[in-house]
């Protein structure tokens, strides 16, 4: 029915994002630093006007962040072993394995034994930012 | 309608070469979007419409040759295939891929291919035609309503914030020029704000469409420019000559 009638709200709240950070480890007593997946390259070249499909990426990605936030948030906070087999979260366990396995290509990376991911909730209102899911320790 | 299908179509297949560039985050091993995890929010009946990577690629690649042959033979099976295509894209990627975009694209499919499949001068014809163009409408004047709610935006701090995520990567001296400065922010927020909750007025007067549709343009192209809303641009502007019908209809008629 969303396809019949849109909800053409755009931008109606502003002031807050969600950011995703991973960490990857031997074992999950040694760790790596948290890292952010990486930002496209800003291209503002006339080209984006007629394919920018890394940047469209990125924001569809941003959206699978706030979906499970959305969802996190409707379910109980010591919830979370329940949220893991829900698709927001497993879309999202996929994205960091996706930007881990991009770095082991380009050799940037040894495959680790595990990985840990965190939603860091920003507002920018009052400068202030929070860790607001933190993953348990996962497999690679 | 003829000049809104031929630029629906170009949209599509902008989306469609973007789609098959990233398509590696649809890989079933690897990828981001994967058929097995997608399975698991979907009710039974919805699940075998969902497709494997390779059939993604697969419908991916047919729609793109279904939108040359639709650009050179138009029909209403072209168009009703298109929009089942969008639909099983949408059900792939759970949804909208880029928010509005996508509601307004197979928004926009489906009012084409009601149109096509009646005789032109048919109630139901100029449904599909009215609806589009309505829709386009409430596009602009929901999205102010919705802003100027807000004391933030009332101010010109919400655009001065949007400008601020990260996600957009407003380059630093653009902030430096113009984005800090809370006169800027003012004067643009206002100048949106008034465009769009004004916006109804095309359908009043066809003449208006002269003034309003160049300022839309400008408008999504600054989209562009500023945050990368390269759909936004191609589908809007597409539903621009339906939105013509639609008001020289309705004074026609009315």
């Amino acid at each position: 029915m969303r396809v019949l009638i849109p909800s053409w709200k755009f931008f109606d709240e502003a002031g807050h994002a969600a950011s995703l950070r991973y960490r990857i480890g031997s074992s999950p007593q040694a760790w790596g630093d948290w890292q952010m997946p990486p930002s496209p390259e800003p291209d503002r070249g006339w080209k984006r006007l007629f394919l920018n499909a890394r940047q469209n990426l990125h924001l569809a990605q941003g959206s699978l962040l706030e979906r499970l936030l959305f969802e996190f948030s409707l379910s109980s906070h010591s919830n979370l072993s329940a949220l893991q087999n829900e698709t927001s979260y497993r879309l999202v366990k996929n994205w960091v394995k996706f930007e881990i396995q991009s770095q082991i290509s380009a050799m940037t990376l040894d495959a680790p034994a595990h990985f840990q991911f965190e939603i860091q909730w920003h507002d920018f209102k009052d400068s202030s930012q929070a860790t607001v899911l933190l993953s348990p320790v996962h497999e690679f | 309608m003829l000049l809104t299908e031929k630029f629906i179509l170009l949209a599509l297949l902008l989306q469609t070469i973007e789609f098959r560039q990233i398509r590696s985050v649809f890989s079933a091993e690897t990828g981001i979007w994967r058929q097995d995890d997608l399975r698991l929010g979907l009710p039974p009946f919805l699940r075998l419409f969902l497709l494997p990577a390779q059939g993604f690629e697969a419908l991916l690649l047919f729609r793109m040759v279904l939108i040359v042959l639709t650009a050179f033979l138009p029909s209403a099976w072209g168009f009703w295939l298109l929009f089942l295509s969008q639909l099983l894209i949408q059900l792939r990627v759970r949804g909208p891929f880029n928010g509005g975009s996508d509601y307004l694209t197979t928004l926009s499919l489906l009012c084409l291919a009601i149109w096509r499949s009646f005789p032109t001068d048919s109630l139901l014809s100029q449904a599909g035609l009215l609806y589009l163009g309505l829709q386009l409408v409430s596009s602009y004047w929901i999205a102010g309503i919705a802003k100027v709610r807000h004391s933030e935006w009332r101010s010109g701090k919400a655009l001065g914030l949007f400008l601020q995520l990260p996600k957009y990567q407003v380059p630093r001296r653009w902030h430096e020029q113009a984005f800090d400065n809370s006169s800027f922010l003012r004067w643009s927020t206002w100048a949106v704000l008034i465009f769009e909750l004004s916006f109804p007025v095309v359908l009043l007067q066809p003449a208006l469409c002269w003034l309003f549709l160049p300022i839309g343009a400008a408008f999504h192209w600054m989209n562009v420019r500023i945050f990368g809303l390269n759909r936004f641009f191609w589908i809007w502007l597409s539903c621009y000559p339906a939105l013509i019908e639609c008001t020289l209809w309705l004074n026609a008629n009315f």
